[in-house]
């Protein structure tokens, strides 16, 4: 196929998405407008934080962090069991500890962003019923820091050859560098999907931030944090890409 | 195309683990295991330090056909 016919499909297809996604947008938007829920609200998920705000911290301390502290638990037990195993080609105790150390990060993470974004959503400076939360908040933030840093250690012990101090800013870095190929080669996959993935999500998000515009009546500032996340993640991987071309 | 590899058998010979394979070429034992199980394909580096550890060619390690199909 010649140049200029491939250009010519290319537009035609761009053409065609474009044509069919103008109505959807259209129809959530403006379409939603017309037809009365431009006056539904999020302000009753707002009552409902501020009014249950220590009841849903206990329960993502019950449901996240704990659960995080028992992974650390089975990670240290099993990584012990597996030093202890004369046949180091046996691996099915590093594999099981390789998986609660897994879990006990993800747990930790999730636990620490939402206790955050509860917090950022619910502060009222002014209102004397946030010191509890606040007190919550600080302690079980700190709290959750340590899991990870608890993480890290323990497979620092396993591993000797692992590097990087936890609480430093140059961890991410440090601990890359003492990776090996098979391992660093995981991270690359890794990064590769999430950066694919991140492109999908960030219109999906955009889109998200519209209707929250239009039917919620959110403003734009939803928009806006998109859009800077958007260029963000844009400019950042342009100027890496041309740093790694050079 | 998947990769074969004779590692498994040549590390016998030597009489070393994975950990200690591991040790020799500057990996971890989990990424020999990897390269063994087919999972992992070494770089051009470190596959040439594997033959080197096992006193044989690349070739006579890796290959792209089974033993026997050859």
């Amino acid at each position: 196929m010649s140049k200029k016919k491939k250009l010519l499909r290319d537009g035609l297809k761009l053409l065609l998405i474009g044509v069919l996604a103008y109505p959807l947008g259209y129809f959530v938007g403006y379409g939603a407008g017309s037809i009365g829920i431009s006056e539904l609200s999020l302000d009753f998920i707002m009552d409902f934080i501020n009014e249950n705000l220590i009841v849903i911290q206990l329960a993502l301390i019950v449901f996240l962090y704990i659960p995080g502290v028992i992974c650390i638990r089975k990670a240290k037990r099993y990584f012990k069991q597996a030093n202890q195993m004369i046949d180091v080609e046996e691996d099915i105790h590093e594999k099981k500890a390789g998986t609660f150390v897994y879990f006990a990060l993800v747990f930790t993470r999730f636990f620490m962003i939402l206790f955050t974004t509860l917090i950022f959503l619910s502060l009222d400076l002014t209102s004397g019923n946030m010191v509890i939360p606040q007190i919550i908040y600080v302690v079980f933030l700190l709290l959750g820091a340590m899991n990870e840093i608890i993480v890290v250690r323990m497979v620092q012990t396993q591993d000797p050859t692992k590097k990087g101090d936890p609480i430093s800013l140059k961890f991410n870095n440090d601990y890359f560098l003492s990776l090996d190929e098979a391992e660093k080669s995981k991270i690359y996959k890794a990064s590769r999907h999430t950066f694919i993935f991140m492109e999908f999500a960030l219109i999906g998000l955009m889109l998200v931030a519209f209707i929250l515009k239009i039917i919620f009546d959110q403003g734009n500032g939803p928009i806006i944090m998109i859009t800077l996340a958007w260029s963000l993640q844009s400019i950042v991987y342009f100027y890496f890409a041309k740093k790694f071309d050079s | 195309m998947p990769l074969y590899n004779q590692l498994k058998v040549y590390r016998a010979k030597l009489g070393l683990n994975q950990a200690e394979m591991g040790k020799r070429v500057g990996v971890s034992r989990q990424t020999i295991s990897l390269i063994e199980r087919g999972d992992y394909s070494p770089s051009v580096s470190l596959a040439l330090k594997l033959a080197k550890e096992c006193g044989v060619k690349v070739e006579d390690i890796f290959s792209y056909e089974e033993d026997g199909n050859e």
